[in-house]
C-alpha cells in the first residue's frame, strides 16, 4: 500500500508536468466559469473518494500493470497528433483523462484501476470539453430540460407557460414574459456538478451489482429531473424579480439549489436502495435457481466414472 | 513473488520515464511541428457575393438578408439570400435561403464554425431526421459528378406559427464535397494540405406546417444544384490557385527561415 502510494505521488507529479498546458486551461476555466468550478474541489473529492474506499483498497494486492505504459503511451501520442494538426481539441483532455488511468494502473495495477473507475468518472465531469461535439451531447437535454420545465411551469401556475427556443414565456395579461435560461450552455448549467455529486454518493461505498444496475439506469433521469427544477427555480425567481430575460440572480440562485437538490435527490435514492434490500432478491433469484439446478443435476457419463 | 515485484516495477520506472521525457520534449515538440505543419491561406477568385443569379435556374431573388460586409460567423466571405421558387413544381414552398461562406486562415487549420443540426436545434427547432444524400451537378466540361450532401427535416418555430423546413447543406474542402463536418475537418487538417481552404453551401426550403416536405427538399437540390456548378467553376480556388498559395507561402517560409 505504501510502495503504491509512493508511486502514485511519483505518478501525479510527472502527469501534471507533462500535460501542465491542459492542467492550466482547466484550472484556468474553473476559475472563470462557474460551470466548471467544480474542477477546483477535485483533490478534495479525490481524498474523500480515497477515504471512503480506503479498506478495500487496503486489501488489494498492488502491483504495477504492463497496460497501464500502453495506456499512457497512447494519451501521450494522441495529444501529439491533435497539438500537431489542431483538431478535435477535445481530444486533448480527453488524452489525458486516459492518461490519468494509465498511471493509476502503473501505480497499483488492475485492481485499483476496477475499485477507481468511479474517480476517474468524477475526474471527466471536470474536464471542460468546449466544442461543438459537446454540444451534439448538451443541446438534446438543454431543449428536452426547458420544454419539461415550461410544462410542469404551465400546470403548476395560472398562466399560460411554453418554451420557445431557449427561452421560457408566460402570458400575463396581455404582456409576455420572458426569461432565458437557455441562453450559451445555461440550459445545461450545473449539470457536471450534480454528476459529481451524484457520483460521489453512490460510489462512497461498494455496491452490490443490482442497486449499480438501478442506479444506472436513475443517472440520467435524476440528472435530468435536477436541471428541469433548477430551470423551474430560475423562472420563478425571475418572474418574482420583474420581466428580465437575462438576469444574474435567479441564474446563481436556480444554480446553487441545483446543487443541492442533487445531493438530496442522491442521497434519498441511495437510501431508498440501502434500506430496499428485498429488491436484491429479485435479481438473483434466477442465479440461485441455476445454481440448486446445477447441483441436483445428475453426473455425465464422464463425471460419473471413477 | 519477488520476481512479479521487480517486473512490475519495471513497468513502472518504463511509465515513470516515458512521462519525463514528454515533460521535458513533448510540449517543444508539438509547437514546433505544428509551426512546420501551419496552413497557408488561399485567396478566394471571384466574391460570392457576385454570384451570377441566372446560374440558380426557377428562384426569383427577394433580397440580401445581410448586405453588410461585416463578419458573419467568422468569415466576411459569405452571402444569405433569400428566393421564391417560380417552377411549378416546387411552387408550394414559400420561401428558400441560399447561404454560403468561404474560409481560408493562414496559421492553425480554420475552424468549421457551425452546422444546420447544432444551431437550428439550439434556437429551439425540432429536428425530426437527418439523413445523407447525394446531389448530381454538372461540373467543368458538362461532366456529372456525384456529391454528398447531408438534409435535416426540421419545424421551425414550433410553438408559434410552426413551419416545416429541408436544409440541405454540403462542404467543399480544397475542390473535394464533402457531406459531414467531421470529415471537412479531417481533410482540413491533414498535414500534406499545406494550403486550404473550405466553403459551406447550404440552402434553407421551408413549407406550411404538416405541408409535402418533399416539395421543400427537391426546391433545395434544385437551388443547389443550379448554385454549385457557378460557384465552383468561377468563385472557388482551383487546384492551380492552391497550388501556387501552397508554392508561395512555402518559399516565402524558407526565406524568413534564411
Amino acid at each position: 500500500m505504501r510502495g503504491a502510494a509512493l508511486r502514485s505521488a511519483i505518478l501525479i507529479v510527472l502527469l501534471i508536468l507533462a500535460f501542465r498546458e491542459d492542467v492550466l486551461s482547466i484550472l484556468m476555466v474553473a476559475c472563470e466559469f462557474s460551470d466548471w468550478s467544480h474542477g477546483l474541489a477535485l483533490p478534495i473529492v479525490i481524498l474523500a473518494y480515497v477515504w471512503f474506499r480506503a479498506p478495500e483498497l487496503r486489501e488489494l494486492e498492488m502491483s504495477p500493470s504492463a497496460w497501464g505504459l500502453l495506456f499512457v503511451l497512447g494519451g501521450l501520442l494522441v495529444w501529439f497528433a491533435v497539438m500537431t494538426l489542431g483538431l478535435f481539441a477535445y481530444l486533448r483532455v480527453l488524452a489525458f483523462w486516459v492518461a490519468i488511468g494509465g498511471g493509476v494502473l502503473l501505480a497499483a495495477g488492475r485492481g485499483a484501476l476496477r475499485v477507481c473507475i468511479p474517480l476517474l468518472l468524477i475526474v471527466a465531469t471536470c474536464l471542460p470539453l468546449h466544442e461543438r461535439s459537446m454540444d451534439r451531447f448538451t443541446i438534446p437535454i438543454q431543449v428536452t430540460s426547458i420544454r419539461a420545465a415550461a410544462t410542469v411551469l404551465d400546470g403548476l401556475i395560472g398562466d399560460d407557460v411554453w418554451a420557445d427556443g431557449g427561452e421560457i414565456v408566460r402570458r400575463t395579461g396581455e404582456a409576455n414574459s420572458r426569461v432565458g435560461p437557455g441562453e450559451h450552455r445555461f440550459g445545461f448549467r450545473m449539470s457536471q456538478a450534480c454528476a459529481l455529486i451524484g457520483l460521489l454518493i453512490v460510489f462512497s461505498r461498494k455496491r452490490p451489482v443490482w442497486q449499480l444496475i438501478i442506479l444506472a439506469m436513475a443517472f440520467g433521469p435524476l440528472l435530468l429531473g435536477v436541471n428541469v427544477v433548477r430551470i423551474m427555480v430560475w423562472s420563478m425567481s425571475a418572474w418574482s424579480r420583474g420581466n428580465l430575460l437575462v438576469d444574474v440572480v435567479p441564474r446563481n440562485l436556480s444554480a446553487g439549489a441545483s446543487l443541492v437538490i442533487a445531493f438530496l435527490a442522491f442521497g434519498i435514492v441511495v437510501w431508498l436502495l440501502d434500506k430496499a434490500s428485498w429488491l436484491g432478491g429479485l435479481f438473483y433469484i434466477e442465479e440461485e435457481e441455476a445454481d440448486e439446478a446445477s447441483h441436483e443435476k445428475p453426473p455425465t457419463g464422464k463425471e460419473a466414472l471413477p | 513473488m519477488t520476481k512479479q515485484s521487480h517486473f512490475g516495477n519495471k513497468w513502472f520506472i518504463g511509465g515513470a520515464f516515458v512521462l519525463a521525457l514528454a515533460a521535458i520534449f513533448m510540449q517543444n515538440a508539438a509547437e514546433a511541428t505544428s509551426r512546420a505543419l501551419r496552413k497557408r491561406s488561399v485567396p478566394i477568385r471571384k466574391h460570392l457575393r457576385d454570384l451570377d443569379l441566372g446560374a440558380l435556374g426557377d428562384f426569383r431573388f427577394l433580397e440580401d438578408m445581410n448586405p453588410e460586409t461585416d463578419l458573419v460567423a467568422g468569415t466576411d466571405e459569405f452571402i444569405e439570400w433569400r428566393f421564391r421558387p417560380t417552377a411549378r413544381h416546387i411552387s408550394g414552398v414559400e420561401t428558400i435561403y441560399l447561404q454560403a461562406y468561404y474560409y481560408s486562415t493562414e496559421g492553425r487549420p480554420p475552424i468549421i464554425p457551425h452546422t444546420p443540426e447544432v444551431c437550428y436545434r439550439l434556437l429551439g427547432n425540432h429536428v425530426s431526421s437527418i439523413d445523407a444524400t447525394t446531389l448530381d451537378v454538372k461540373i467543368g466540361d458538362g461532366l456529372s459528378v456525384s456529391i454528398p450532401a447531408k438534409y435535416l427535416k426540421l419545424t421551425q418555430n414550433p410553438m408559434n406559427d410552426p413551419r416545416d423546413c429541408c436544409v440541405l447543406y454540403t462542404f467543399c474542402v480544397n475542390g473535394e464535397f464533402l457531406g459531414d463536418r467531421e470529415l471537412a475537418r479531417l481533410k482540413i487538417a491533414m498535414p500534406w494540405n499545406r494550403a486550404v481552404y473550405f466553403a459551406k453551401i447550404e440552402t434553407v426550403a421551408s413549407v406550411p406546417n404538416n405541408g409535402d416536405f418533399q416539395v421543400a427538399f427537391e426546391a433545395a437540390r434544385s437551388i443547389l444544384i443550379g448554385a454549385i456548378p457557378e460557384i465552383v467553376a468561377n468563385h472557388l480556388p482551383n487546384s492551380a490557385d492552391i497550388e501556387t498559395a501552397a508554392a508561395r507561402s512555402v518559399s516565402d517560409t524558407a526565406g524568413s527561415q534564411e
